[in-house]
């Protein structure tokens, strides 16, 4: 009675079977037709990945190897003009569009409103003022010459050199006073013409010291040759009263060149102070001018500043809605540029293959171990150094190399510390023309270095 | 190879159930068929055996009523004799039917007959119980190597899905998806079929073993009465 398959007639006390396979299609028929699974949406991948190979990547950022070398003054025109003009890209024809409008009240400093710099020396007024001063003391000399030679002429000079000299002091002490009343726009032109009044002035007090001055040297050189023929007369009658004369003459002038020199002194620490005043003012002037002006110009740049920090939308909006033409016209010259741009001169391009790179590591260690020395006692360590090495395409060290792994012991420690040194006292290393070309990947050298203890 | 690339590679799935099945491996194929008969011959087992329990039970309770009502062992007899009996009532025939043995020949054999009566119950008892018993052993292997049989489906189809990620070169999900829920469609039939076998196994064992022990009772009792009824006539014939 074990599994029979009663599928010959129908039983009515085993309708099992029957009753089982139509309850299965039943269940498949719905699973089919009603609880089908909804259509799914179509697949997409949330980031688009691309796998690839080392290779390719390599192949795609790889540089043009045997491309046209660049010019050394690369030539960046793109088209060639008409005009031959050499124009850089950035420097377009057209002027680019201005910057956001100011608001009306917001006025660039007028040119005249900004005063000329006050402290700048007058190269005029300068002269006139050395003019001055050299007439002065001419003038004090003549007056010293005149006194010694005459003591009423002496005081008239001096007299006169005085009320000159007052004449001018008021006059100066005059002027500043008017320069600080008068506004700063005239300031210069006053100062100018103050200074060519006292240039004029100057210049006739010189004038008329020159010519007594004249006057002076010929009444002396008068009254030397009477001396001489005074002293020519007598010197034959009597020989010790010439010499007594002449002791006296001595004397006598220099009695006068002593008191000429102190006359000097005098005129000169008088004009000295007459110029110090003089320059005072006109500095005081100056300075009460200067200080003006630059509040006036202070005041005028923050109310500038206050309406530039004023954030405006609509000129940034007027500046973004612009449909003016892009301003850029291209660069033009002589030639157009042709020559491709290269990839970088070390990029991700080649690296070495293990091989290459075992051989490398292999020479390196043969020619650090020519310059290397055991340290003594020291056998075979228990780890291998591990020495970090930068190299120049040359084969010298870019840095100082390093230790990446030393071990823990003083031999280990010793060991490396002797690799170290080898490497160092080896610098520039031979490495073969073939790896040239894989620089990149061999410029920074960390390996194990084993060194046999010599 | 762009993403687009991919997405073509992929090929447009079906992802119904009839899909599945169509786009499966051969063996995999094989292991969802043979699943899906196993569940259907399952589930036609647990329908006949509970209808038979069921009228297994009514018949037995008829059948006890019928005894302790008072009515002579003869006419009992007679009235069962006549229509193939199940379960007490076979057991009530067989054991009747030998004690008629026993007395019908000229010498009455009545020295051993109880122990002959014994024998007759245990051997009506065990056939009794081996024909409800018959097929539960069906159940108890499906229920125990379905999930095993799905999962042969599965790892097949997914060894199938991972060689067609390497041939591809795609790791997209839209290429190893179909694979896997075609692979995972056999472990879900493989399911399907042994978890209501393991039910109805242990459910029917139970009720087998209940209707065993209420065989042994009566046969117990019926035996108990028939050996009385032997000594009393011992006794008479002494």
């Amino acid at each position: 009675m074990a599994l029979r398959w009663p599928l010959k007639d129908f039983d009515r006390k085993e309708p099992g079977v029957w009753i089982s396979g139509a309850a299965h299609a039943a269940v498949l028929g719905v699973a089919l037709f009603a609880v089908a699974a909804p259509a799914l949406p179509d697949a997409q991948e949330g980031v688009p990945v691309e796998v690839m190979t080392e290779q390719e990547f390599s192949q795609m950022t790889r540089g043009q190897r045997d491309a046209e070398k660049p010019e050394n003054t690369p030539n960046r025109a793109e088209r060639v003009s008409e005009k031959i003009e050499e124009r850089e890209p950035e420097n377009a024809k057209v002027d680019a569009p201005a910057a956001p409008t100011r608001t009306a009240d917001m006025k660039v400093a007028s040119v005249d409103a900004i005063p000329l710099r006050a402290d700048t020396a007058d190269p005029v007024k300068e002269e006139a003022e050395a003019a001055a001063a050299k007439a002065a003391a001419a003038k004090a000399e003549a007056a010293k010459a005149e006194a010694a030679k005459a003591a009423e002429a002496k005081a008239k000079a001096e007299a006169r050199a005085k009320a000159d000299a007052a004449a001018k002091a008021e006059a100066a002490k005059a002027a500043a006073k008017a320069e600080a009343e008068k506004r700063e726009e005239l300031q210069k032109l006053i100062e100018r013409e103050q200074a060519e009044a006292e240039a004029a002035a100057k210049a006739e007090a010189k004038a008329k010291a020159e010519a007594k001055a004249e006057a002076k040297a010929k009444a002396d050189a008068k009254a030397r040759a009477e001396a001489k023929a005074e002293a020519q007369a007598k010197a034959e009658a009597q020989a010790k009263a010439e010499a007594e004369a002449k002791a006296r003459e001595a004397e006598h002038q220099k009695q006068l060149a002593d008191a000429k020199a102190k006359a000097d002194a005098a005129a000169k620490a008088e004009a000295d102070a007459k110029a110090k005043a003089e320059a005072a003012a006109k500095a005081r002037a100056k300075a009460v001018a200067d200080a003006r002006a630059k509040a006036d110009a202070e005041a005028k740049a923050r109310q500038q500043a206050e309406l530039a920090n004023k954030f405006n939308a609509g000129d940034i909006r007027q500046t973004l809605a612009s449909h003016a033409a892009s301003q850029s016209t291209g660069s033009t010259g002589r030639e157009v540029q042709r020559t491709a741009s290269l990839g970088a001169a070390s990029g991700t391009s080649q690296k070495l293959s293990p091989s290459l790179r075992d051989a490398l590591v292999g020479m390196l260690q043969q020619q650090i171990e020519r310059c290397y020395s055991a340290p003594p006692g020291a056998a075979q360590g228990v780890v291998l150094p591990m020495l970090d090495i930068r190299l120049n395409p040359d084969g010298s060290l870019t840095n100082e190399p390093r230790i990446m792994r030393g071990g823990a012991n003083a031999v280990d420690q010793s060991i490396a510390q002797a690799a170290l040194r080898a490497v160092r006292r080896c610098a520039p290393y031979k490495i073969p023309a073939q790896y040239a070309p894989y620089y990149n990947d061999w410029k920074a050298i960390n390996a194990e270095f084993e060194f046999s203890p010599v | 190879m762009t993403p687009a690339d991919a997405m073509q590679a992929a090929p447009a799935v079906d992802m119904s159930l009839f899909g599945l099945f169509w786009q499966a491996h051969f063996v995999v194929k094989i292991v969802m068929v043979g699943l899906l008969g196993a569940s259907i011959w399952c589930w036609s087992i647990i329908v006949d055996k509970t209808l038979l329990f069921r009228r297994v039970e009514a018949e037995m309770d008829a059948f006890e009523e019928a005894f302790w009502s008072g009515r002579s062992l003869e006419e009992l007899y007679r009235s069962f004799n006549d229509r193939q009996p199940t379960g007490l009532g076979a057991l009530f025939v067989a054991a009747m039917r030998e004690w008629k043995r026993s007395f019908e020949g000229s010498g009455r054999q009545i020295h051993s007959l109880s122990q002959r009566i014994d024998k007759v119950l245990d051997v009506t008892i065990q056939r009794e119980v081996e024909r409800l018993d018959s097929r539960l052993l069906f159940l108890a292997s499906i229920g125990s190597a379905g999930p095993y049989i799905g999962l042969f489906g599965t790892v097949w189809g997914i060894m199938t899905a991972f060689t067609s990620i390497a041939a591809s070169k795609n790791t997209s999900l839209a290429v190893v998806a179909p694979g896997i829920a075609e692979a995972l469609f056999a472990t879900a039939i493989g399911l399907f079929a042994a978890i209501p076998a393991v039910l109805a196994y242990n459910k029917l064992q139970a009720s087998v073993a209940k209707s065993q022990s209420r065989l042994e009772g009566f046969a117990d009792e019926f035996s108990a009465i028939l050996s009385r009824q032997i000594d009393e006539r011992m006794s008479l014939a002494a």
